[in-house]
C-alpha cells in the first residue's frame, strides 16, 4: 500500500512537482518575474524595474511565497526551496532574478 | 491544573462561521464537490494524479488503519461530513457521529442522507455519547482546540482534556486516526504576531483564533492515555495539496470573485501560496497518527508541562547518564558470552521485520534495521558517519560494507568492545573509547547513529525535567556535529505503558530484572525524547517497534539456552541464569507494551529552534 515506508514520502518532495520539468532554458526569466510582481503587487510593470527594492513594491514574505508558485506554475519546474528561504531577504529585482536564474542552472539574458 | 473555560479556550463559534461558514459553493471550487478540506494522500509515484482520488485515497487509509466495518465512530471536526460519508459507503461502517461548530457543514453534511450517521453541530467539549466509540477520528481539528492567545502549558493542558476526554468514550483497545497540523521550524512564540506577512494572513485573515500545536505538546497531551500505532511524516503531501487547491481556484477565479467578492478572493489566492510554502520550509508539518487507548492511564510522578523546561540546555554542562565504569559491568562480561547468542554480526539492538520476513533469522533482521536507517540517513556514497555507542562495531561495519560510508567514527565506553574493533578493524573507521560528552569532530558528519545507548544517557532516579535537559544536551550537540542538511538515527527502548517513577526501581519484579543488568540507566519516555530533540530537529520517522524487540529477546534467548554449556564455561552459572532472566523479562515487558522500542530518524533544522 501506499506510504508504509516513510521513504516515500521523503521522496514525494522530490517528485511531487506541479508539472515534470521541461528542462527547457529559459529565456526570459526577468519578464516572467516582473509579470509575476506587477500581478501580485497590483502595480504597473514598467514599475517593476531589475534595480526596485522589493520592499518598495511590496514584496514580503508572503509576496515572496506568490512569486515563487506564479513562477513555477508559468516555468513548469519546480525551484529549489532555499530560494524561497531567502526570497524576501534579496533586496531587489534583479537580485531575485539572479537567485533564480542560479537556482535553474541556465544562463541569465542580460538585464538591460 | 486548568484555570479557564474549556469552552473558551479553542475557536469560538463566531471566528469558524467566519472561515467555513464563507459559501459551500466557493469551498466547492477548489475543494471539490465533495468538500474535504484538509491534506489528501497523494500517490508519489503518478504527478497525475486527481485530487478527488487522493482525497479519497486519504479517508479510506483512516478507515483502513481504524477497521471501522461494523464499527461506531466519532469524527471531532467532520467539516462537510466526507469521512463519515465515505466510511459508511465504501467501508461498511455500522454508524457514526460528527461534530462541527459550523451550521453551514452541518446542513451540508447531513443533506449527504448517510444511515446511521448524525452531523451535530457541537463542540466536543460538550459532546455525551450515548454509547462508546470504538474509533475516533479528528483530521486537521487540533488547531482549533487551543486559540492562539493560550500559553503554552495552557495549549497542553487544554490537549490533556481533550485526549483524557476521547479515551474515555473509546471501547478498550479503541484507536484514534489524527491528522494534525504541527508548528515545525517555527515553535510557539514564532507562531505570535508580527511574525510576517505570511503568518499573519493565516492567523488574522484565514483562521483567526486557531492556532497549531508543537508535536511534542500533542504528545503530552496523549501520552497518559494513548500509545502510537502508526506516525507518517507528510509535509510534502500537504505542498502538493495547496497547489492542486491554488491551480482549481485559478481556473475558476472570476467565480470566486462573484461568490464572495474581490477582496476575500484574493485573500485566498495569496492563502493558498502562504500554505504551500509554510509545508515547503517545513515551518508548519503536517503528521498521520494513529493511536491506540492504553488498557489503563499511564502515571506521572509529575506532569511535564513545556515551561519546565524552556530553557536549551548549555552544550557546556556535563551529562548525567550512567557512568563508564556502569557500563563495563554489563558490556565487558566477555567478548565470547555475548557472540554465543548475538551471532556473528555481534549487534546488540533489535533487528527489524517486515511481513514478508523469516521470523527466525535474526543476523537478517538486524541487518535489515541498519539499512532502514542507511535509507533514511546515508543520502550519498562516501558519507561520514559518527555512531555513538558503536557496541563492537556491527553496524558501523554493514554500512561501510554495504552503504559504502566514508571515514567514520564509533564511540563506545567498553573496553571489551574497544578492543574487538582493534582485532577487527572496519575499513575507514576509527573505534574510538570515548564518551560523546567529549568527543570533538575535526569535520561535520553527513549522519550520526545511534542504537540502544540513549538508555544510557540519563542516570536512573532522575526526574523528567533532568532527563530532558540530558537529552537536549544529546541532540545539542549532534545539532553541532552535523553538516546543515545532516540526520540523525535512533533508536531506543521507550517507556510505554510502564509509569513514569524517579526511582530506579518499582516496576515490578520484571522491570526491576533488567535494571539489575543495567545500572544506573533509564529508558525515556516518548515525550521526553521529543521534548529533547525539537529544538533541534524535526521528524521523518517514528515508529514504536514494540514487536520487533520481543522478537529479538526470544532469539537471544532461544540461542544462549542452545549455547548453555559454552556460557557457563565463560561467565559461570550465576550471570548465565540473570541474563537469561533479563531476556525473558524483556520479551514480556515488549509483549505488554510496558517498554517499546523507539525509531527515529531526524532531519536537522535550518537553525535552532527558538
Amino acid at each position: 500500500m501506499l506510504d508504509c515506508d516513510p521513504k516515500s514520502s521523503v521522496d514525494a518532495g522530490q517528485t511531487n512537482r506541479c508539472r515534470p520539468p521541461t528542462g527547457d532554458p529559459v529565456t526570459d526569466l526577468e519578464g516572467l518575474l516582473q509579470r509575476a510582481i506587477s500581478k501580485i503587487c497590483d502595480i504597473d510593470v514598467a514599475h517593476v524595474r531589475p534595480d526596485a527594492r522589493l520592499g518598495d513594491l511590496g514584496v514580503d514574505s508572503l509576496g515572496a511565497a506568490e512569486v515563487l508558485v506564479e513562477l513555477e506554475i508559468a516555468l513548469g519546474r519546480e525551484l529549489p526551496v532555499d530560494v524561497l528561504r531567502r526570497l524576501d531577504h534579496v533586496e531587489t529585482v534583479r537580485g531575485i532574478a539572479t537567485e533564480l536564474q542560479a537556482a535553474l542552472g541556465s544562463p541569465s539574458r542580460p538585464l538591460p | 491544573m486548568i484555570d479557564f473555560e474549556l469552552r473558551v479556550a479553542g475557536t469560538s463559534p463566531a471566528a469558524i462561521a467566519h472561515h467555513y461558514d464563507l459559501s459551500d459553493d466557493f469551498f466547492a471550487i477548489w475543494l471539490g464537490d465533495d468538500l474535504v478540506y484538509s491534506c489528501a494522500l497523494w500517490n508519489p509515484d503518478d504527478p497525475d494524479d486527481p485530487l478527488e482520488i487522493a482525497q479519497h485515497r486519504k479517508l479510506d487509509f483512516f478507515a483502513n488503519e481504524l477497521a471501522v466495518r461494523g464499527k461506531h465512530v466519532l469524527d471531532i471536526g467532520c467539516g462537510w461530513g466526507a469521512l463519515l460519508d465515505r466510511f459508511a459507503t465504501s467501508h461498511g461502517l455500522a454508524s457514526g457521529v460528527g461534530l462541527t461548530l459550523s451550521q453551514a457543514q452541518a446542513a451540508f453534511a447531513k443533506a449527504r442522507n448517510v444511515p446511521d450517521v448524525e452531523y451535530l453541530v457541537e463542540s466536543w467539549v460538550d459532546h455525551r455519547p450515548v454509547r462508546p466509540y470504538d474509533a475516533i477520528t479528528c483530521i486537521e481539528m487540533t488547531e482549533h482546540l487551543a486559540s492562539d492567545r493560550l500559553t503554552a502549558d495552557e495549549k497542553v493542558d487544554v490537549y490533556r482534556a481533550f485526549f483524557e476526554n476521547c479515551a474515555a468514550w473509546l471501547h478498550d483497545e479503541g484507536r484514534m486516526g489524527l491528522q494534525l497540523i504541527c508548528l515545525d521550524n517555527v515553535g510557539h512564540e514564532g507562531s505570535r504576531p508580527g511574525r510576517g506577512a505570511s503568518s499573519e494572513l493565516i492567523r488574522v485573515d484565514i483562521f483567526p483564533e486557531s492556532m497549531p500545536a508543537s508535536l511534542s505538546e500533542l504528545v503530552l497531551g496523549w501520552e497518559t492515555h494513548f500509545e502510537v500505532v502508526r506516525f507518517l511524516d507528510h509535509p510534502d503531501q500537504y505542498r502538493r495539496t495547496f497547489r492542486a487547491w491554488g491551480l482549481a481556484y485559478r481556473a475558476q477565479l472570476e467565480r470566486a470573485q462573484a461568490l464572495v467578492g474581490d477582496a476575500t478572493a484574493r485573500t485566498f489566492a495569496r492563502y493558498f501560496a502562504a500554505g504551500e510554502a509554510f509545508f515547503r520550509l517545513r515551518e508548519d508539518s503536517l503528521y498521520r497518527v494513529i493511536l491506540k487507548k492504553r488498557p489503563k492511564p499511564k502515571t506521572w510522578t509529575r506532569l511535564l508541562r513545556p515551561s519546565d523546561v524552556e530553557e536549551v540546555a548549555s552544550t557546556a554542562d556535563r551529562t548525567t547518564g550512567a557512568s563508564a565504569a556502569a557500563l563495563r559491568s554489563h558490556y565487558d562480561v566477555s567478548n565470547d558470552f555475548y557472540a554465543l547468542w548475538l551471532g556473528p554480526t555481534l549487534m546488540y539492538s533489535s533487528g527489524l521485520w517486515s511481513s514478508d520476513a523469516d521470523d527466525s533469522d535474526l543476523d537478517a533482521a538486524v541487518l535489515r534495521k541498519i539499512d532502514f536507517f542507511a535509507n533514511h540517513v546515508v543520502r550519498r556514497s562516501d558519507a561520514e558517519v559518527l555512531d555513538v555507542g558503536c557496541g563492537w562495531g556491527g553496524a558501523l561495519r554493514r554500512l561501510s560494507e554495504a552503504h559504502r560510508t566514508g571515514p567514520s567514527v564509533g564511540l563506545t565506553l567498553s573496553a571489551a568492545q574497544h578492543d574487538f574493533a582493534n582485532i577487527h578493524p572496519i575499513s575507514n573507521t576509527d573505534i574510538r573509547l570515548e564518551s560523546w560528552v567529549d568527543h570533538a569532530p575535526v569535520a561535520p558528519y553527513d549522519a550520526i547513529v545511534s542504537f540502544g545507548a540513549f538508555e544510557h544517557f540519563a542516570h536512573d532516579g532522575t526526574t523528567g525535567v533532568e532527563r530532558i535537559r540530558a537529552y537536549r544536551q544529546f541532540f545539542g550537540r549532534c545539532f553541532e556535529w552535523l553538516k546543515p542538511d545532516g540526520r540523525l538515527a535512533l533508536e531506543t527502548i521507550t517507556h510505554d505503558d510502564a509509569p513514569d517513577t524517579d526511582s530506579p526501581r518499582g516496576r515490578g519484579p520484571l522491570g526491576d530484572r533488567v535494571l539489575e543488568l543495567y545500572p544506573e540507566s533509564i529508558c525515556p519516555h516518548l515525550c521526553e525524547i521529543v521534548l529533547g530533540f525539537e529544538p533541534y530537529f524535526e521528524v521523518e520517522v517514528l515508529r514504536s517497534d514494540a514487536a520487533d524487540f520481543a522478537r529479538t529477546t526470544r532469539l537471544w534467548h532461544l540461542a544462549l539456552r542452545a549455547h548453555d554449556a559454552e556460557a557457563v564455561e565463560f561467565v559461570g552459572a550465576e550471570t548465565v541464569r540473570r541474563f537469561r532472566q533479563y531476556l525473558v523479562s524483556s520479551e514480556v515487558q515488549f509483549r505488554t507494551h510496558t517498554i517499546t522500542n523507539c525509531r527515529f530518524v531526524l532531519h536537522r533544522r535550518p537553525a535552532l529552534r527558538q
